[in-house]
Order: C-alpha cells, then sequence, then structure tokens
C-alpha cells in the first residue's frame, strides 16, 4: 500500500483511507513507543494520542514531508513526556538514556536451515545490544526505515546511525555458523 | 581497526539498502578476500528481523471510533465495552501474557515457501498481524504458520491450536485456515477456531460476517456459517476413518461412516450474555460437562503446568462452570469444593489423588 496515496485522502477526511493508514502504523509505532515505556497500555496510549492529533488537524497533513519521520517523532516526543510525567523530577529524558531490555523469542520457519540455539544466539545478541544501537538497529531493520529518517527521529548524526548499525551487525554476525547450518 | 570499522560500514549500509554503486563495488572487493564473512552478510541480508507485540484488534476499533467519531465501536466486539478501565485492565493483561515473539527469517531459495511461525507458549498469550492486516490472537499452547511471502502468495495459513481471527476483507483473496481436520475459507470477517491437536473436536465459531467450512474427510461438504453460528467436527473420527485403510476399523468407527458435525448457535451467559466460545479472550476458563482429563490439558495450557492423575476415577469427574483470573490453586480449590479429590505440587507438578 501506498501511503502518498492515502494522504490527500486524509485531508480531504476520508476516513476509509485514515483507517487503513492507521493499520499500516499503528503497531510499528506501539512497538516503538513500548520500547520507550516499557508499558504496553502506556504505549498505546501515546499511538492513540498521535493519530487522535493527526485526525484533528488532517488539513495539515500534506504539508508534511516525510510521513515516516514525522509518525515516529511524534510517536517519541509523545512518549518522552509520558517519561517525564511518571517522574517530574528527572531531567529532560533522551532516548539514549533509555535502558530497556526486551525479551525475543526467535522462532526459525526452517529447522533444518539454522538451528534453533543458533537463532535464539542471534537474538540474544539483539536484544542485549545497548539501548540505542538496538533501536537503531530495529528501525533500520525492522521497520525498514532510512538511516536519515532514524538519524531523524532519534536525533543522531547520520554518521552515528551508521556506526551503530555496523556495530549491531558485528555482533550479530559472530553468532552466524557459516557452513554448519546455512547452505549458501 | 580502521580497516575493519570501515568494513561494518560498508556492510550495515549494503543490508540497510544505502549503498552506493561506488561503495558496492568497494565492498565487493573487501568480500572476494573473506567468503565466510560473504556468506554471513548474505545470511543477514536475507534475514527479516520481527518483534511481535501489537495493539489488541478490538483496542484498536476502540480507537479509531474514538479518533473518528468519539463513540462506541459499531461492530459487535468480543466483549462487552461496559467499563473502560476494566478493558485497559484486560489489555495490560493480554500484553503481560504475550510473548514478544521476534523472528529471523533466513531463506534458502525462492522456490520453496517458506513458513513463518507464531507460537504462544503454554501460560502465555501471542497476537499476530499478518501483512494483509488480518489480526490472529493466539491463546496458549498454539502455534499459526504463514506464508514468508504472505503478500504474494495465497492468504493461507494452518493452525494448531486455538485463535481468534479478525480477518481483512479483501473479496479477490479468499483466506484459508488450514487444520488438522477442517479448512475454513473465509472473505473478511471474525470468528474463533479451536483446534487442539489433544482435544475431541474442532470448533469454528462465528461472530460476524461469513466462513464457509470444509472437513477434510468430505471435500464437498461445504458448510456455511451464519453469524452467531457455530459447527464442532470430531477429530477422532475423522483420524479413525483417514486410518482405516491400514488397519483394521474398530467397531466403533465402523458405525460411523464420516465425522460427527455438529451446528448450532453459539453459547451466551444467560447473566451476561457473553458468547463463551470467544471468552478465553478476557483469560476466562470456561468448561461445559467436561471431564477433569479434559479440563486439565486446558489448565496445562493456560498455567504453563504439568497435571498428573494417580486416580483414574477422578479423571472421568464431570465439571461445569467458569473461572476469571485465577491462580491455578485457587481454581483447584473452586473444584475440590465440587468434587472430591486431593491435589500436591511435586516438582513443579500438580498431583491429583
Amino acid at each position: 500500500m501506498d501511503v502518498s496515496l492515502l494522504i490527500p485522502r486524509i485531508v480531504n477526511s476520508d476516513e476509509q483511507a485514515f483507517r487503513q493508514f492507521f493499520h499500516l502504523y499503528s503497531d510499528r509505532l506501539f512497538r516503538f513507543a513500548n520500547t520507550i515505556l516499557q508499558v504496553p497500555q502506556e504505549a498505546e496510549e501515546v499511538v492513540s494520542d498521535v493519530f487522535f492529533n493527526i485526525w484533528q488537524r488532517r488539513e495539515n497533513l500534506g504539508a508534511v514531508k516525510n510521513i515516516n519521520t514525522y509518525l515516529y517523532s511524534a510517536v517519541r516526543n509523545t512518549a518522552l513526556n509520558y517519561l517525564k510525567k511518571r517522574n517530574p523530577l528527572a531531567s529532560a529524558a533522551t532516548i539514549e538514556e533509555i535502558d530497556t531490555p526486551q525479551e525475543l523469542t526467535v522462532i526459525s520457519p526452517d529447522k533444518q536451515l539454522i538451528s534453533k540455539e543458533n537463532l535464539e544466539a542471534i537474538a540474544r545478541v539483539i536484544n542485549n545490544l545497548p539501548p540505542a544501537c538496538r533501536m537503531i538497529f530495529k528501525l533500520v531493520k525492522e521497520d525498514g526505515l532510512k538511516y536519515q529518517e532514524a538519524a531523524d527521529i532519534l536525533q543522531l548524526s547520520i554518521n552515528t546511525v551508521n556506526v551503530q548499525m555496523g556495530i549491531a551487525l558485528k555482533k550479530i554476525s559472530q553468532q552466524i555458523k557459516i557452513g554448519q547450518y546455512i547452505d549458501l | 581497526m580502521e580497516a575493519n570499522s570501515r568494513v561494518w560500514k560498508l556492510i550495515a549500509r549494503k543490508i540497510s539498502g544505502e549503498l552506493d554503486r561506488m561503495e558496492t563495488e568497494e565492498l565487493d572487493r573487501l568480500l572476494a578476500a573473506d567468503p565466510e564473512l560473504a556468506a554471513k552478510v548474505l545470511a543477514m541480508q536475507q534475514a527479516t528481523v520481527s518483534t511481535s507485540g501489537a495493539i489488541p484488534a478490538d483496542r484498536k476499533e476502540q480507537m479509531l471510533q474514538h479518533i473518528l467519531h468519539q463513540q462506541q465501536p459499531a461492530e459487535i466486539p468480543p466483549t462487552p465495552v461496559r467499563k473502560l478501565h476494566q478493558r485497559w485492565y484486560w489489555a495490560a493483561a493480554i500484553f503481560l501474557g504475550l510473548i514478544v515473539a521476534g523472528s529471523l527469517y533466513f531463506f534458502q531459495s525462492q522456490q520453496r515457501v517458506n513458513w513463518s511461525i507464531v507460537q504462544a507458549k503454554p501460560g502465555t498469550r501471542s497476537n499476530v498481524v499478518l501483512p494483509d492486516g488480518t489480526t490472529v490472537t493466539l491463546n496458549a499452547g498454539s502455534e499459526l504458520a504463514y506464508p514468508t511471502d504472505f503478500m504474494n502468495s495465497n492468504r493461507q495459513v494452518k493452525l494448531t491450536g486455538e485463535g481468534y481471527f479478525q480477518v481483512a476483507k479483501n473479496a479477490d483473496r479468499p483466506f484459508i485456515i488450514h487444520t488438522a481436520t477442517v479448512d475454513v475459507k473465509v472473505l473478511g470477517t471474525v470468528f474463533n477456531l479451536r483446534a487442539y491437536p489433544n482435544e475431541s473436536k474442532t470448533e469454528t465459531a462465528l461472530i460476524s460476517g461469513a466462513v464457509e467450512v470444509t472437513i477434510h474427510r468430505q471435500k464437498d461438504n461445504k458448510i456455511l456459517l451464519k453469524p452467531g453460528e457455530k459447527v464442532e467436527v470430531d477429530n477422532q473420527l475423522t483420524t479413525v476413518t483417514t486410518t482405516r485403510s491400514g488397519t483394521p476399523a474398530t467397531a466403533t468407527a465402523a458405525t460411523h461412516t464420516k465425522p460427527d458435525i455438529r451446528i448450532g448457535p453459539l453459547v451466551k451467559d444467560p447473566v451476561d450474555q457473553q458468547v463463551q466460545e470467544t471468552a478465553w479472550l478476557e483469560y476466562k476458563l470456561i468448561f461445559r460437562e467436561e471431564t477433569f482429563e479434559q479440563l486439565a490439558a486446558q489448565i496445562e495450557r493456560a498455567y504453563n503446568v504439568k497435571i498428573i492423575f494417580q486416580d483414574d476415577a477422578i479423571k472421568m469427574a464431570s465439571f461445569s462452570g467458569k473461572v476469571k483470573d485465577e491462580s491455578v490453586t485457587e481454581l483447584l480449590n473452586i473444584l475440590q469444593a465440587t468434587k472430591h479429590f486431593n491435589y500436591k505440587t511435586v516438582a513443579g507438578q500438580i498431583i491429583i489423588y
């Protein structure tokens, strides 16, 4: 589905288009919010707030240059506000300060190809990446965002994104056992 | 060290699709000298990472209704919408039980169908959003398989266990769910499908829309369900008839030439009118004239415990009731109120005697 086709329809108050738009992004944004907040209920509220504001001000949506950056940044800012609400005495929260270990269960679709232990080892590496590194990795590799988009959303330089991706992939590659399971 | 970090920057750019032509040539040269690294890069490039963890479908509908109209859902939700705070509680509960399933898929060739598998292990739930927008809530001890290339293949999935499906409408591409006993074909609808391998029947319960159930043993007998109806197909008899060619049929099997099929209305709670077939979504455990043995299988899945009977008579005791949000001990204490039995926990197993 091409988002750029949905935007003009949403601007024209097309509810069906808005619904498609919502379903396209809500889970991704929820997961992103949850990496920051670690409370699914709050992450849901953040997503709801963001989409509520978009619908309320839908006539402005046409002016948005990059919808990915716009949505994720809105979620990021709203989530950080929730963090601040939780602890008003804390100094302004930033992405780098968030430490959020997440459990990841890995399932292999083809057990002959790569062993379960190997996949689990890979997942463990991803989960044990430093928070900022893991967040960058997930935005780029899982959500398919461009370096520039990830950099804008997390307010980092594009070079930092590149370096952190390199670090993540180097660690992952050390867990891949070539020749043993993967027949290339 | 400098050269090393350069390689990894290039690899990262390649895998992220950020590499330009000059860099591609540079990386190709570097990888040509290191075949093992080249193989790893290829594996990482082809791997897709996904963290599951989604907003429950009924919560999404609620959000949309709130955002668009600031009113309650128009469609019949699986649960009554009386108390908002209570629903939040359940939403949170679902997520606590939800396995944050991530998957790394490694594909070898394009010709073969690669299946991605999402599991809800015993004691947990899993919410799956398929690429077409269809959502599935998997009950404890269930597994859903779908083609990795879902969008470019038919909308077909395989289910073992129990799932609550909200299938995205697409008239051109019917959605088919395969189970051991039946196939269910849908165009866009909400329903519950229960197909646990260790249970006697496969149950399809339709909430809204329309589904067509095909029984493996009788391909030409297609059962069309109307909203509010369910169909139960006996697993055991299907298995017996399937294997009859190889083994002599038993006396009971011989009396049945086809699986037992029962079509009837969904069962509603007389008090709150809640549909019982989907009550598990609210962490309610419902049993209607079930033997202790059947009930134990449900408890094992829902609580991730092991139950062992040391008394064969109590296995056959029949229970009816509904419990919600109880611990295993509380549940067993409730059961003890109606039937006489003892239990003890030994090495993480519950012994009934």
